[in-house]
């Protein structure tokens, strides 16, 4: 059992690193890692899709924080791409300032063709994803901030060595980005994350978290909120131990008073690895209400009587220690021996998640 | 972490099309209402918080449409419910019918650890149009009671009546189920990291 908890995203990341590529593009004078999910066709552009009076949603640019990668976005590459969304995670290169960040993402979207996007922003991505909005306000389209922050001051006591952490041997600074993970008993999925995370950890070059390190003690100042009407604002909080202090979070509210916040019972440093469908359900209603569908939505479409997810059950839906059956129903899919191209995708996944739900009625 | 550990309280309601429940939601958060019927389209939330037995909690109340049930939002959607609101409308008998399966769908798609006591509300809306009416009290509580003692009040959202009372019974209870959950943590297969020995200072080096 307790090997099955452990491995709990093994079969999904399995799945991930099988469908999805791993792209690279030379932006801004950095080589930057992303990749890139769902119908190119979308970039932000104001069109309307086929559901009359609703826009497509913009393509998403998840951002990750001081110890993530672009792979830690993984669930959100799957679900959402899956759904129809244009999804793009990036890893961070290593620059030490945030306008230097800032502009990299900037770049990547020039890159990518991208004229709007809905930025998401875990912990330090989240800043990065404000500073975005206020260096290239027109890019923006919503932000989705999750346990981020807006004043960098809470950090300066904890960033003290910071002046000497080129110094530092590789294993201490490893070994103090992996303090920050929560300790003790923690519910069986967020202990997933932290397991992932562990793993991305011994990754993450050097030089990226030495240079992420400095940008947080940079003393940048976000002067005042971001230029963006706060109703396409949506800050996501996990109410359990998450590294960067409640007092940083609970500012972020107050920065941002009309903006939706989604609180999470559980979730921790990472709740979109540990509770990515609780996320992705809150990303969606708040897309909605932005008056945002996603591409290839049919919703009155029938569903498909050989939907892959009808003939395959999870390989190990059984062994999952908590409703994880929820997974996904893309992951079912992927188990299927044909490749899934994400460009490709039409309707007929739409309705895998909501399919049992269906029966009922 | 004990100091700051917030409560947040997730609190579905269900009813037919047109009963009320964005505007019971509605009366309960915003103390507004609107009596221009506007379908709900797939599901939102309102959060407020309110002091219950002395601890301050958050409820996240969700709306979900009558017609349209909740779209792609799938399982995520009941998961993690800590306590589901029914409502009719006591003018329309088919709205009443209709309470078993809604209850019935709920305890499948939240799967519930303990279903027999899962703590349900049941509001009969429209009390304010009191020639129509067509459910009595006492055949609404005869269901209730039937159904495991379920709490029932008649509110109606138009003229703020027993709303307030209502919510608090919702929140109080689902507050008890939240402890009760919190009791049973952690689960057997739950795993222990342990601590490193002083208590680390979040920091990144």
């Amino acid at each position: 059992m307790a090997a099955a908890t452990r491995t709990g995203f093994g079969h999904e990341h399995d799945a991930f690193v099988r469908a999805v590529p791993v792209k690279h593009a030379t932006v801004d004078d950095e080589y930057v890692t992303y990749y890139d999910v769902g119908p190119r066709s979308v970039t932000g552009a104001e069109t309307s899709s086929r559901l009359e009076g609703d826009e497509t949603t913009p393509p998403l640019i998840c951002i990750g924080g001081l110890a993530e990668s672009a792979a830690c976005f993984f669930r959100q590459l799957l679900s959402l791409g899956s759904l129809g969304y244009r999804v793009v995670a990036l890893s961070l290169p290593p620059r030490q300032t945030f306008p230097g960040l800032a502009a990299v993402v900037i770049g990547l979207c020039a890159h990518l063709g991208i004229d709007r996007a809905v930025l998401v922003g875990s912990g330090l991505g989240g800043f990065v994803a404000q500073v975005v909005t206020q260096e290239c306000p027109d890019l923006a389209a919503g932000l989705v901030l999750i346990n981020a922050f807006v004043d960098l001051a809470h950090f300066a006591s904890d960033l003290s060595c910071v002046p000497l952490i080129g110094f530092m041997p590789d294993v201490i600074i490893r070994r103090k980005l992996l303090s920050r993970l929560p300790s003790g008993l923690v519910a069986p999925e967020v202990a997933d994350s932290i397991d992932f995370m562990v793993e991305q950890v011994e990754q993450l070059p050097r030089n990226a978290i030495i240079s992420r390190c400095r940008a947080l003690a940079s003393h940048y100042d976000l002067d005042g909120p971001v230029p963006l009407d706060e109703d396409h604002i949506l800050i996501i909080d996990a109410l359990d131990d998450v590294a960067v202090p409640p007092k940083a979070r609970a500012e972020v509210v107050k920065f941002y008073p009309n903006a939706r916040v989604a609180e999470l019972k559980t979730g921790s440093n990472f709740p979109h690895l540990a509770v990515a469908l609780d996320v992705h359900m809150h990303m969606q209603v708040f897309f909605r209400a932005c008056g945002w569908a996603p591409a290839n939505s049919e919703p009155d479409e029938p569903e498909p009587a050989d939907h892959p997810s009808n003939s395959e059950p999870l390989p190990d839906a059984s062994s999952m220690p908590f409703p994880t059956a929820t997974l996904p129903s893309w992951s079912s899919a992927s188990a299927a021996p044909a490749p899934v191209v994400f460009d490709s995708f039409s309707g007929g996944f739409d309705e895998a998640d909501d399919e049992d739900a269906a029966d009922f009625f | 972490m004990a100091t700051r550990k917030k409560v947040l309280l997730k609190v579905i309601i269900l009813g037919d099309s047109g009963v009320g429940k964005t505007s019971l939601m509605n009366q309960y958060v915003n103390s507004k209402f609107s009596s221009q019927y506007k379908a709900t389209i797939g599901a939102d939330f309102l959060t407020k918080e309110v002091m219950v037995e002395d601890r301050l909690v958050t409820m996240q109340i969700w709306d979900t449409a009558g017609q349209e049930r909740f779209q792609s939002l799938g399982v995520a959607f009941y998961r993690g419910a800590d306590c589901c609101v029914l409502v009719f409308d006591v003018n329309l008998p088919k709205t009443f019918e209709n309470l078993d399966s809604w209850r019935d769908e709920f305890l499948i798609q939240a799967g519930p650890r303990d279903p027999d006591n899962f703590p349900f509300v049941v509001l009969g809306n429209k009390i304010d149009l009191e020639d129509q009416r067509r459910i009595s009290t006492k055949r609404a509580m005869t269901w209730c009671t039937l159904k495991g003692n379920i709490p029932y009040f008649e509110t109606s959202a138009k003229e703020n009546v027993e709303v307030e009372q209502a919510f608090h019974t919702i929140a109080k209870n689902a507050l008890k189920q939240e402890n009760d959950v919190d009791l049973g943590f952690p689960p057997p297969s739950a795993i222990k990291l342990h601590d490193p020995p002083p208590k680390q200072k979040k920091g990144c080096c």
